[in-house]
């Protein structure tokens, strides 16, 4: 027998204090009394009359004392223990697409399946597994557990998804874990390789057969901004065969269920070809579906949301006739802009609640519209934009092309601007066109977003420039740009890739508490929604998505679109075993210390109630 | 002097009230301060009895005779002065507990008795119950001479006042001292007294008074803090303040139960000694106003009339 803590030894001199107490509490107070009379059968309290008198109750609370501080001292009793130290799986199942490429007649994915559930079955009584998933993210199914039947269950329950690998990602979590582990072993059930080589305890299995027949959709887009109708829009579909043979393949588009016309497809080994769609009717849902069927079906399908066409309702607030001549070219460009010009003597805050955007023309109103708004020229003494100061003459020097307001622009430098403003940024507003005068470089123009709506400012009077001209093109172009960002309707992309986050700015949102998700298996997914922009990342399946919250709803599509996925060909480079050592279930003797403090703490409380039960025995007899 | 303890208008009633008594008493000298069932010369009618030769004929009437055809003669009752003798207790007992008063009580009684007694002209003697050891002023008894007039009552204040409580009570050898001394002037004899001591011993001492004739009437003084002790106490060492004697308690329930037990038992062997003996007792507790005891309860029991 040993103790643990011998530092609780260090209590024994409160068993002197314990003396002491009982030494002070002899000192009673002296109570005069006129008679025995009325006490006189009273027993003397012996228990407490001499000095020290070491009793039955004494010892009890002495031993009680001596107890407590052998427990406090932890003692234990040593024994040799035998055991079995088992090992600890991490079984690491890639649920991609690509697992479900057909070998034979059953896919990877249930190949794999039936290789975990060997794995679990060839599990010994101390052996404990932990199961992770990977696609485009890793996913931890369960804590190590030993439950045979629970792992199967699981192993069972798992599916397929239809996005891509980031099998990196999962194997530096299954590494890592494994480093934690004194006899532990990794499994990974894959049709894939990793990118870099395993120095850890690997065993990759080898799902991928010899399957290579696949065609796949590799690309579809629509190019349909707001200045084109139905009519003039267009969709590209890329197709590429992943195939050791040469493929013709008929393609089927379908716009609302209704179908358009197929076009065949002839494709030789490893050739890519983008086919053209045209003559799209209305807006709904494209989906575009490639037959004969091969060995991967998801990526044989692809699908793209048409988009409503909106009459942009724009209200010019501008007093110069020039001005105005100029922007009704732009009216006159697209059937989709309506302008409606007003001077800004007519102009108050309510007019802004019936357009969907606001051109201001020399001149800023003294509150904000709660509209996406462009202010041309604005003057000076403005509230909201601060003018540095005037620049006569001035050219374009530096523009952002990337920017979407800048989109297809070049040669702005050859433009002479008569007089411009020098702007400076605030807040959200930052420069996305420099200008130069003789004296210096400034921000001629603005963009961002004020009290929560965008704004775009410009530091030149297109009224300068005739629009109608060739050279002045570049200006026509970017307040086209400038508009279609303006668009409330406009914004955002509604076609994802599959395991992508769909991020979505709700209207009602702030006072809609619940959002349901329709998902392209039909499954209804009911999301609480707090603040926004709401964010979905369930997007695993390739389909339509259909999101509802409250009178709004929106449509989005989500497609595989991933060569690594469709290129099923087997690895040359892939091994079975990478330097792969199976733990083994070994046993082990080693000393075991039992304590049993719990059992003296519960002697001494045994104690303490006798000890309270003497004493109450002892205090009735002193009256009988 | 006495206004200091009493009001004028107790005083005033005191003086309107007498102490009865129950038997015939010896006196000490004629003064027709009381009036017994005796044979006796007063103009108080007392009864008729058959004449015998050798009575005085003047007595006889003659009214009846004519009715009844019998000598028949008149008796009066016997005139004779009443000695009281008021007895209180001095022993150490009666200090304890200090929040009871006891003796502060005890002395406002017996001044009360006195004074009733003066004014009915009875002779009243005050002494206090000591023991064999008490060395307050080298006599055995302290006792007062007997006081017929009023005035008497400051003599009997200031010896009270003098008095130092002390010692034990030993009633046996007191009232054995006294009735010796006291010889030939029996009456009433009122003992003041906690009466904290075992019975036997009080009945010894009660029993001499008895056996002397004496007509007896016991005032127990208790107060609150003796009747229930435990409201302060939890634990600690009780001493006898009489004995010396010590011991340690844990006041629990059952010991309140059994004190409360014992002293009633006490009180009451006491109580049922005394009508058994036809002796008048009244317990006062300290906590009743004075006025109250002597106005109201005394006469109810037929202490005073």
């Amino acid at each position: 027998m040993g103790i643990l803590n011998p530092l609780a030894l260090a209590y024994l001199p409160l068993i002197g204090l314990l003396i002491l107490i009982y030494l002070f509490r002899k000192r009673h107070k002296t109570i005069p009394v006129p008679s025995f009379i009325p006490w006189r059968t009273l027993k003397h309290d012996t228990i407490r009359t001499k000095m020290f008198l070491a009793d039955a109750l004494f010892f009890m609370q002495l031993i009680a004392l001596l107890l407590l501080i052998f427990f406090l001292a932890r003692p234990y009793l040593p024994s040799l223990a035998r055991g079995v130290i088992g090992k600890d799986i991490i079984l690491l199942i890639d649920t991609s697409a690509s697992m479900q490429t057909l070998e034979g007649n059953r896919t990877r994915f249930q190949l794999a399946q039936e290789e975990a559930l060997k794995l679990v079955d060839g599990m010994g009584v101390s052996d404990r597994m932990q199961i992770i998933t990977m696609h485009t993210r890793p996913h931890i199914l369960n804590d190590f557990s030993g439950n045979k039947d629970e792992l199967r269950r699981l192993i069972r329950e798992l599916e397929p998804v239809e996005t891509g690998n980031n099998m990196n990602e999962a194997l530096s979590l299954a590494i890592s874990l494994l480093r934690h582990l004194g006899n532990g072993e990794l499994h990974v059930l894959t049709d894939t390789e990793p990118s870099h080589p395993i120095d850890s305890n690997v065993r990759f299995a080898n799902l991928a057969g010899s399957s290579a027949n696949n065609v796949a959709i590799t690309g579809l887009n629509v190019y349909q901004d707001m200045f084109k109708g139905y009519g003039e829009r267009e969709a590209y579909v890329t197709l590429e065969n992943f195939s050791d043979d040469s493929k013709t393949v008929l393609l089927k588009p379908y716009l609302n269920q209704e179908q358009m016309q197929e076009q065949v497809v002839e494709l030789i080994p490893g050739e890519d070809k983008t086919v053209r769609i045209q003559d799209i009717r209305g807006p709904g849902l494209l989906r575009v579906e490639l037959s004969p069927s091969d060995a991967l079906g998801t990526d044989n399908r692809a699908y793209a949301v048409i988009k409503h066409i909106k009459t942009l309702r724009t209200l010019v607030v501008a007093e110069e006739q020039l001005f105005v001549e100029e922007i009704r070219k732009i009216e006159n460009a697209s059937e989709q802009i309506e302008f409606t010009v007003i001077p800004p003597s007519s102009y108050t805050p309510d007019v802004v609640k019936n357009y969907d955007m606001m051109i201001f023309h020399n001149y800023v109103p003294q509150e904000y519209p709660d509209t996406n708004a462009l202010f041309i020229f604005p003057p000076k003494d403005n509230k909201f934009f601060h003018v540095k100061d005037w620049v006569r003459g001035a050219t374009f020097i530096d523009w952002d092309s990337s920017n979407p307001l800048l989109r297809h622009l070049d040669y702005m430098e050859d433009l002479w601007i008569y007089k411009a403003l020098h702007l400076e940024p605030s807040g959200e507003l930052k420069p996305f066109i420099m200008a130069a005068s003789v004296e210096n470089d400034f921000p001629l123009a603005l963009a961002g977003t004020v009290h929560g709506k965008r704004a775009v400012v410009l530091g030149f009077d297109v009224a300068d420039f005739n629009l109608s001209k060739a050279k002045n093109m570049p200006i026509l172009i970017m307040l086209l740009n400038i508009i279609q960002w303006l668009n409330p309707h406009g914004a955002g992309a509604y076609q994802i890739k599959t395991g992508e986050p769909f991020i979505v700015d709700l209207k009602d949102q702030q006072e809609t508490k619940e959002v349901i998700l329709v998902t392209p298996k039909g499954k209804t997914v009911k999301i609480n929604a707090t603040g926004s922009p709401l964010t979905i990342m369930d997007t695993h399946n390739a389909g339509e998505y259909v999101l509802k919250s409250g009178k709004d709803e929106v449509r989005f599509v989500a497609n595989l679109f991933d060569e690594e996925e469709s290129n099923i060909r087997p690895t040359s480079q892939r091994k079975d075993n990478m330097e792969f050592k199976e733990a083994v279930t070994s046993t082990y003797v080693k000393e075991k210390r039992m304590e049993f403090g719990r059992y003296i703490l519960a002697l001494v409380a045994l104690l303490l109630l006798a000890e309270w039960i003497l004493y109450c025995l002892r205090t009735r007899s002193t009256v009988t | 002097m006495l206004r200091d303890i009493f009001k004028p208008g107790f005083l005033r009633r005191l003086e309107c009230l007498k102490i009865d008594v129950k038997r015939v008493h010896l006196a000490a000298r004629k003064g027709g301060y009381e009036s017994v069932n005796k044979k006796g010369t007063s103009v108080e009618f007392a009864d008729y009895q058959a004449y015998n030769p050798g009575d005085d004929f003047r007595y006889i009437d003659w009214n009846l005779y004519g009715r009844l055809n019998k000598l028949l003669v008149k008796t009066f009752k016997e005139e004779v002065e009443l000695s009281v003798h008021i007895l209180l207790d001095v022993s150490l007992s009666m200090l304890y507990p200090e929040s009871d008063k006891k003796y502060e009580y005890a002395k406002k009684i017996a001044l009360a008795l006195a004074y009733i007694g003066l004014s009915s002209h009875n002779s009243v003697r005050v002494a206090a119950i000591n023991s064999p050891s008490t060395e307050t002023t080298g006599r055995s008894i302290l006792q007062t001479q007997f006081f017929q007039k009023l005035n008497g009552i400051f003599r009997i204040k200031s010896f009270l006042d003098e008095i130092e409580p002390g010692g034990e009570a030993d009633l046996q050898w007191f009232l054995s001292r006294y009735t010796y001394e006291n010889r030939g002037k029996g009456g009433s004899a009122i003992i003041i007294s906690d009466f904290m001591v075992p019975p036997t011993l009080y009945k010894r001492g009660i029993g001499i008074l008895r056996f002397k004739n004496y007509d007896i009437k016991i005032i127990q003084v208790l107060g609150a803090g003796e009747l229930n002790p435990f409201k302060n106490i939890r634990s600690g060492e009780i001493l006898d303040v009489e004995t010396q004697e010590r011991k340690i308690i844990n006041v629990t329930n059952s010991l309140k139960k059994r004190y409360h037990a014992l002293l009633n038992e006490h009180n009451q062997e006491l109580r049922d000694y005394c009508r058994a003996n036809n002796m008048a007792y009244t317990l006062a507790r300290t906590d009743m106003e004075i006025e109250d005891l002597i106005l109201k309860e005394l006469p109810k029991i037929g202490f005073i009339r």
